[in-house]
Formats: C-alpha cells, sequence, structure tokens
C-alpha cells in the first residue's frame, strides 16, 4: 500500500504538481500548516496538541482527527520513536492510507479502457505534451516573477471512458452525471470536466438539466461556448428529466463519446429534490440502459462537517462514484474529504482551483496530503 | 449522525450525581465534550477554545456543583452563553436619513448572493413599502446578470445593468445616479463572489464601496462553512468594515457553527438567514433557535411555526365541524396528508425535535424510511384516482371501482381496501370522540395525517411499536414532554384489523448498476 513512498521525486506526476500547485496558496495563508511543527527535534505532548489543532482547522473533523492521532501514537510507540522526522513519516502515511483505501476502491471500479482510442491519441498527446513542457517553462519562468504559483499547462483526460457497447455491438455514450447542494460549484465543475474530456480528445455533449435556478442554463449555455461542446437545453422551469433524457438520446444518435448531465443544487435533507434528483436518474436509465455510468458530487472545499452528510445523503439516494472537491484555491483545505474517504469510502476524483475551465486536476492522495505538509 | 451535548453531558456526569461533588476532572471531561460538540458543528477552533475558557469559569462555579444534574446545568450555561455570543436580538436594516439606502452583498462565490440580493428587494417592498433597484455588479460568474435579471422580472423589481464589460465600480456609480432618477429608495448592489485572498478582486471591491459608499454592507456566508468561515469574515471585515450577516441555506442539515465563528471574531449582527431556494425564504435571525441547533438539542420554535403554518386555525375549526358531522371524507383526508408532506421530509421535521436522540429513535428509524414517505404518496395517488364523489362518499366503492383506482394510481386492489379500512376507522374514532365531548382536534388532525404513515409503518414492519403523530403535542400548543415517545399511544386512532395484503412486505428498489 506505501509504495508510493518508494516514487522518486522526478516521477511524481503532473498531477502531483498540480495538486500542489493549488495548495500552494493555502500554505501561504494558512501559515505553514503541518510541516512546521515537526521541525522539531522530539515530539511532545504538546507537539501532539497542535497536530490536533492543526487538522480540526483543516476540517477533518474532531473524530477522524483523534483517530489519526492516535493510531500514529500507537505507531511512535511501537516503533520506540520520537525523533520528529520519523513522526512525521509516520503520520503522513497514517493521512495517505486513510485517503488510499477509498481511492483504490473505487480505482478498481474504474470502467474499461478504451486502448484503441489511447494508441490513436498517442501521436497527438506526444504533441501536445512538447507544447505542454514548453508552456510550463514559460509558467515557470513568469511565477518566478511574479512570486506566486499558477497552474502549468491544462490537465487532459488520459483514459476515456467507454461505457459496455449496445447489443448490436454498437458504440454507446459515457454519461455522468453531476449532483451537489446549492453553490457547489456543479455548472463550473462541469466546465471544467468537459474541458477535461475534450482536450483528452472525446466529443463531449452537456445537459442542462438544472432548470431550476435562475440563469442556470445561460451559465453552462456560456460556458459550453467557450469550451466548445454542444448543449441540450430547455427552458427554464422544464423538467429535468426530459433534458436529460433528450441529451442521452442526442448522444447516442450523434455517437458522442461524453455526456455531462448538469442539476440544479439540491439540499440534501430536501426530500422532494432528492426524489426528482432519483427521478433524473430513472430517466437517464430509461434513454440508455446501464446509464448514468458516474455519479459525481460536486462539494465545496470550504464546506466543513455538513459535507459528511451531503456525501452519505447524496450516496444514499444515488450511489456516488466520486466527489470532485471544488473551491480548492480558496484557504478551505477540504479536510471533510479524509473523513468521507475514512468513513464511506467514496473517493475525491478531481479537484477544482479556480474560476478557469482549465483550474482543474484529477485528485492524488499522495500529493494532497503532501502538499498539506510541504515547507 | 450527530450526538446531542445533552446526552454526551448525561453521560459524563452520570453515576456523579450523588457524589455531591464535581472534581475539576469532571468539568476537563464536560468541556471536551462541549469542545467536540462545537468542532462537530463548525464552530472554528479558536472561537471554540475562546468560548470554552469563558464558559470554564462559571461551570466550575456553585451553580453546578449543587445542581441536581450537573449535565443539564452545563448545557444551559453552554446555551446561554451561545446566545449571548451570537447576538441577543435580531438586528434590521437601518435607512438612510434620505436619499436610497445602499446595501452591499459580499462573500465567497457560491454563498448565495445573487439570491440574497433578490430576497432582501422583495422583503423591503414587501414590509417596508419600498422601491427597491437591484444592481448587477458581478461581471465575473457567466450569466450572474442573467441570473438577476430573470429574479428581477420574476419579482417585477427593477435591475440595472451595464453587462460585463464595464468595471464593477463603475455600473455601481452609475446605478446610484439611476436611483435617484427613477426615485428607488433602496439600491442592493450584487457583487461577484471572491476569495477573501484575491488581492485584485478585494481591492476592486474597496472601489466599489468607496464609489457608492453604502449604509450597509453584508457579508453572506453558506451556512455549511467549515473552519475557514473565520478567516473569510476577519478578511472582508478588515477590507470593506461589514455591517451585517446574512447566514445562507439553513434550512439545510448543517448545524450552523459557521454563524457563531463570524459573529465571534466580526462583531457584526447577524441579520438574516435564508431558508430555501424561493426568494420569499429569508428569515430574521434568531440566536436562541441556532444556539439549540449548534448544540444538536433540536430547533423546538421552528418546528412549532412550520407546523402553525401548515395547520393554521380557521382550517383546524372547519374540520372539528366536519369531523363533529362525520363528514371528514376522503378529500379532507388527503388535504392532511399534503399538509403533512409540506412541511417537509418526516425524517427533517423529526430532526429539528429535541431528545430525537432517546426516546424516539426507533419512531425517527421508521418514519425516516422512503417506504414511509412512498405509503403517503401511494395513499395520496389512490385518492387522486377516486371521483368527487367517491371521496366524499366512500361507501359508494364497490368492487370494480375499487378495481379502477388499484388501476389508476398503480396500486393492487388489496391496497385500496387497506386505505379505505383505515379510512373508515378513523372516521368512526372520529365520531366517537367528538361524542366523548372534549376531543383533543389537534391530537385527531395529526391523527389523520399520522394515519397514512401508520399505516405504512405497521404495514412494513409488524414488529414495530405503534407510532403517534409527533407533532400533536406541537399542535395543541402544549409543549413537548421527554418520554412521550411511543409508549403514549392512547392518542393514536384505533385501526381496524389489518387488511388483507396491507402485510406484503415490498422491498424499496435497488439501483440497478
Amino acid at each position: 500500500m506505501f509504495n508510493f513512498f518508494k516514487r522518486k521525486k522526478q516521477e511524481e506526476t503532473e498531477v502531483q504538481q498540480r495538486t500542489q500547485e493549488a495548495l500552494e496558496k493555502t500554505r501561504s495563508t494558512g501559515g505553514g500548516f503541518l510541516s512546521r511543527l515537526f521541525e522539531l527535534d522530539d515530539i511532545t505532548d504538546d507537539f501532539w496538541k497542535q497536530v490536533k489543532e492543526n487538522l480540526i482547522q483543516s476540517d477533518l473533523g474532531y473524530d477522524l482527527t483523534k483517530k489519526l492521532i492516535e493510531q500514529s501514537q500507537r505507531r511512535t510507540l511501537e516503533e520506540d520513536t520520537t525523533r520528529s522526522k520519523e513522526v512525521e513519516r509516520i503520520f503522513r502515511s497514517e493521512m495517505i492510507s486513510t485517503l488510499i483505501d477509498a481511492q483504490s476502491k473505487a480505482q478498481a471500479n474504474v470502467s474499461a479502457v478504451a486502448q484503441k482510442m489511447a494508441q490513436q491519441k498517442q501521436r497527438d498527446k506526444d504533441n501536445a505534451e512538447v507544447e505542454r513542457r514548453r508552456r510550463e517553462k514559460e509558467l515557470t519562468r513568469q511565477n518566478r516573477n511574479r512570486g506566486q504559483a499558477t497552474p502549468s499547462a491544462p490537465p487532459v483526460a488520459q483514459v476515456i471512458p467507454t461505457a459496455s457497447t449496445g447489443e448490436q455491438g454498437e458504440k454507446r455514450p459515457y454519461i455522468i452525471l453531476i449532483v451537489g447542494v446549492n453553490g457547489a460549484g456543479k455548472t463550473t465543475s462541469i466546465a471544467k470536466l468537459s474541458t477535461y474530456y475534450k482536450n483528452g480528445g472525446a466529443s463531449v455533449v452537456l445537459g442542462a438539466a438544472d432548470t431550476f435556478r435562475a440563469g442556470a442554463i445561460e451559465q453552462l449555455k456560456l460556458w459550453a461556448d467557450r469550451v466548445g461542446v454542444p448543449i441540450i437545453t430547455r427552458q427554464e422551469g422544464s423538467d429535468p428529466r426530459s433534458v436529460a433524457f433528450d441529451t442521452v438520446k442526442y448522444a447516442n444518435e450523434n455517437g458522442t463519446d461524453i455526456v455531462i448531465i448538469d442539476t440544479a443544487g439540491r439540499l440534501q435533507n430536501n426530500y422532494n429534490l432528492m426524489e426528482e434528483m432519483k427521478g433524473i436518474e430513472r430517466s437517464i436509465e430509461k434513454a440508455q440502459s446501464g446509464a448514468p455510468h458516474e455519479i459525481l458530487l460536486v462539494m465545496n472545499a470550504t464546506h466543513g462537517q455538513n459535507g459528511m452528510s451531503q456525501a452519505k445523503l447524496f450516496s444514499d439516494a444515488v450511489g456516488l462514484d466520486g466527489i470532485i472537491l471544488s473551491h480548492l484555491d480558496g484557504t478551505g483545505k477540504g479536510g471533510i474529504a479524509f473523513a468521507i474517504a475514512s468513513e464511506l469510502k467514496i473517493p475525491v476524483k478531481y479537484i477544482g482551483t479556480g474560476e478557469k475551465a482549465t483550474d482543474f486536476a484529477e485528485f492524488e492522495p499522495v500529493a494532497y496530503v503532501n502538499a498539506l505538509f510541504e515547507r | 449522525m450527530f450526538d446531542s451535548l445533552s446526552e454526551k453531558l448525561e453521560g459524563v456526569f452520570r453515576g456523579l450525581t450523588g457524589r455531591g461533588k464535581l472534581t475539576p476532572a469532571d468539568i476537563d471531561r464536560a468541556m471536551e465534550e462541549v469542545e467536540r460538540a462545537l468542532i462537530e458543528a463548525d464552530v472554528n477552533l479558536r472561537v471554540t477554545q475562546e468560548f470554552i475558557a469563558s464558559i470554564r469559569e462559571e461551570a466550575v462555579g456553585e451553580a453546578v456543583l449543587s445542581g441536581l444534574n450537573p449535565g443539564q446545568q452545563v448545557v444551559k450555561i453552554v446555551n446561554d452563553k451561545l446566545i449571548e455570543t451570537l447576538g441577543g436580538e435580531a438586528s434590521k436594516i437601518k435607512f438612510a436619513q434620505q436619499g436610497p439606502t445602499i446595501i452591499m452583498l459580499v462573500g465567497l462565490q457560491g454563498s448565495g448572493k445573487t439570491t440574497h440580493v433578490a430576497k432582501i428587494a422583495r422583503m423591503l417592498r414587501k414590509t417596508q413599502g419600498k422601491k427597491p433597484l437591484m444592481v448587477a455588479c458581478d461581471t465575473q460568474r457567466p450569466a450572474a446578470i442573467e441570473q438577476l435579471q430573470t429574479l428581477g422580472r420574476q419579482l417585477s423589481i427593477p435591475v440595472y445593468s451595464e453587462g460585463t464589460e464595464p468595471k464593477p465600480p463603475q455600473i455601481a456609480k452609475n446605478a446610484l445616479a439611476e436611483a435617484r432618477k427613477l426615485g428607488n429608495d433602496v439600491v442592493l448592489i450584487d457583487t461577484a463572489g471572491r476569495l477573501q485572498i484575491d488581492e485584485p478582486l478585494m481591492a476592486e471591491l474597496e472601489q466599489v464601496k468607496a464609489n457608492t459608499k453604502p449604509h450597509e454592507i453584508l457579508l453572506v456566508v453558506d451556512a455549511m462553512t467549515g473552519q475557514e468561515a473565520v478567516n473569510v469574515a476577519q478578511e472582508f471585515n478588515r477590507r470593506v468594515g461589514l455591517t451585517g450577516i446574512i447566514i445562507t441555506k439553513m434550512d439545510g442539515d448543517t448545524r450552523g457553527g459557521a454563524a457563531l465563528s463570524v459573529r465571534a471574531v466580526t462583531g457584526v449582527p447577524i441579520m438574516y438567514m435564508g431558508t430555501g431556494e424561493k426568494t420569499d425564504a429569508i428569515e430574521p435571525f434568531y440566536p436562541d433557535r441556532i444556539a439549540s441547533r449548534i448544540l444538536g438539542m433540536g430547533d423546538v420554535l421552528t418546528l412549532i411555526e412550520k407546523a402553525q403554518q401548515a395547520y393554521d386555525e380557521e382550517e383546524a375549526k372547519r374540520l372539528q365541524e366536519k369531523m363533529k358531522k362525520g363528514s371528514f371524507d376522503l378529500e379532507d383526508f388527503v388535504e392532511q396528508l399534503r399538509k403533512l408532506r409540506n412541511m417537509g421530509p418526516l425524517g427533517g421535521l423529526l430532526g429539528l425535535l429535541p431528545g430525537v436522540g432517546k426516546q424516539m429513535k426507533e419512531l425517527r428509524n421508521a418514519l425516516e424510511t422512503p417506504e414511509a414517505e412512498r405509503e403517503l404518496r401511494r395513499t395520496e395517488a389512490m385518492v387522486m384516482s377516486m371521483t368527487k364523489d367517491e371521496r366524499h362518499n366512500p361507501d359508494l366503492i364497490d368492487a370494480s371501482r375499487r378495481k379502477r383506482i388499484a388501476k389508476g394510481s398503480g396500486v393492487q386492489v388489496a391496497d385500496v381496501n387497506a386505505l379505505l379500512q383505515q379510512f373508515r376507522g378513523m372516521r368512526q374514532m372520529m365520531k366517537d370522540m367528538s361524542r366523548g365531548g372534549t376531543p383533543n382536534m389537534s391530537a385527531l388532525m395529526g391523527g389523520g395525517g399520522g394515519g397514512g404513515v401508520q399505516g405504512a409503518v405497521n404495514s412494513r414492519k409488524t414488529q414495530m411499536q405503534r407510532p403517534v403523530d409527533p407533532l400533536a403535542a406541537f399542535k395543541s400548543g402544549r409543549p413537548p414532554t421527554p418520554g412521550s415517545g411511543p409508549a403514549a399511544g392512547s392518542s393514536s386512532p384505533s385501526r381496524p384489523p389489518t387488511a388483507p395484503g396491507a402485510g406484503q412486505y415490498r422491498p424499496p428498489k435497488k439501483k440497478k448498476k
């Protein structure tokens, strides 16, 4: 499980860098966070108290914080060490394993890799890679000048997920349903996700099934234009189920690879709206059996312990495949994701790190934790 | 998910009552539970620590030591202190002596600024007779202007916008001139969501302020915000000087500790809370309610109000008449069901009750099931599939009508039978009770609604204790008595023997994946 630690620095993926960059702001304003604590030579009780405070202030929650600390304390006793470096290693591994548990479970569920597609794209990708490096260099130089971090090249889907083929072996679109509470950042996350897949070479169509909030359809339309993907809409106030149905139908008729369906924000304790969401899921299933293939909860990283309730109740209603942790460019550290991973085994799949369509990355547990420790 | 603080403290102090004296160690343990409760409610750690330091002094005082139930007393001290910290009285918007009152809303992305601009505009027009103008200064988020315009159209409130090209400080300035020209006496400025660490955007906000000199600068805070609420509030306060706070999304199941955090660090009053997506879902902020919510003690007042809204008095009188005459029909029955549903999901309502933790856990679990909710809907569907005559006079319903109703509502004939039996039993009981002299109207009404639930619970889980209508006490204006859980079955309507088919179990549909 801890093979991750064997990775060499230079082997760290771009994803990891991006996660760290995303958390850069957090550190610069959050005050050094954990790593400063580990600069001590020896570990004292006061040290653990400070660790506890730091974790709580990152929204990990009271219980998980306590659990992490107790486990780490036990291991430091077992390994009979009070040296801060050792303790830091132990502590990191405890945090990472919490996330990895959920992550690996989810990775096992990842649908088949579209190999042919990947080969086709390899050449394009190589070209893109050259371009990316060039831009990255450029950006690094700029950053040095400005003295602050900016995300490097836009993330690109390396693998385009595919749905199982139809009865006659025909290709079927892969349907993603996006859900979340009001103001979580669903619409923006969809813009990012569609950019991510489009840049990865997939054709994408959006479904504007948030027919409730004023301006929501407009907002997604504008994004669709910017990203350059088609969008299926209906009038504001119309039935979101029919929008979802139409979108899936459109994708099936036009051979689209990826369908992303937006939904209205809903609070997880609102029975009627949660039922409505189940209705949307059913209408997608009606339009294409086996769909949706992926249901993602968009969660605001500045949210606290209520995130657990969100994950739990949305998961109870439609079954979640993962979380998009949005607003991670702020100073909120999204620590509730640890608690969710630990308790519900729902992984974070992506992170949103800004307002641009490219401020987006795949979630990397190791990088995330390292970023929290980074000095 | 959360256990209430009172329960926890009961645990801490259990067995100590006889000892007559609390050691400092006991207090420490109690304070640890208080800390835990506050942090689970998303109160900021620093705020929590200061808070605890201040109550510890009171807690080690005589009051607790001489108390019969130290746990309750600690809760009381904590509760009082919370209310005090949250600010005693609800605070209102102060209007300008002359010229338009300028109100600016600021906050992070997704906190609900645009929605609350519309809510406040609507509220001020309705309650104060103001003529508001809404100003679209969010040039960042795609379609934010369209959102405000749509809301303006819905409410017939004018919106001033210049598109996304001009700079917000300029738009705001022009809007003021426009307001003076049009004679608007309130100007509400919607600003883009921004991070408190985003230097250019924060500077821009200062510019908007300088250009418009707002009378009120309100920070919009999502009630679900975690530990960061403190930094957000502090920084916005430092940059633009807040005059008030709006806590949004309070209709969620969040404990709302962020309210305490922002209030504690800024010292400005929390003015309103947003309680829904519709433009009328805004309420004054009541510190006492939030205090008990933070402590997980249930929001009794909100519950009572919700119940009152759904069951107004006239309605109750009308029903009473009907029951006396025995003319309570299926239409009234389904009406009651709808009312019950309007109050929100049953589970959510029960979550507002105090003491749900212990006595009512079983009941709550039974009612929280999707099956219970589904049963309510099925009942409604059956009644809706009847003709008007059938609803008024259920005795008309013969075998072939039953078949038709079952078909129309997608249920089995047995289900229709069960409903009719249940209804007859209830009607009979109503007659009996009204003959009996002093019928408890409210309990009966609850029984009407509860009947559906009860049917659901009993038919699904035959081993369940018979639940009573949890709202009965509230509707009749009596305070809830702890322990009046499932055991107090006397007020629940007597039911006929179980109808055929009512016991068969229908498993909830599983997700196909």
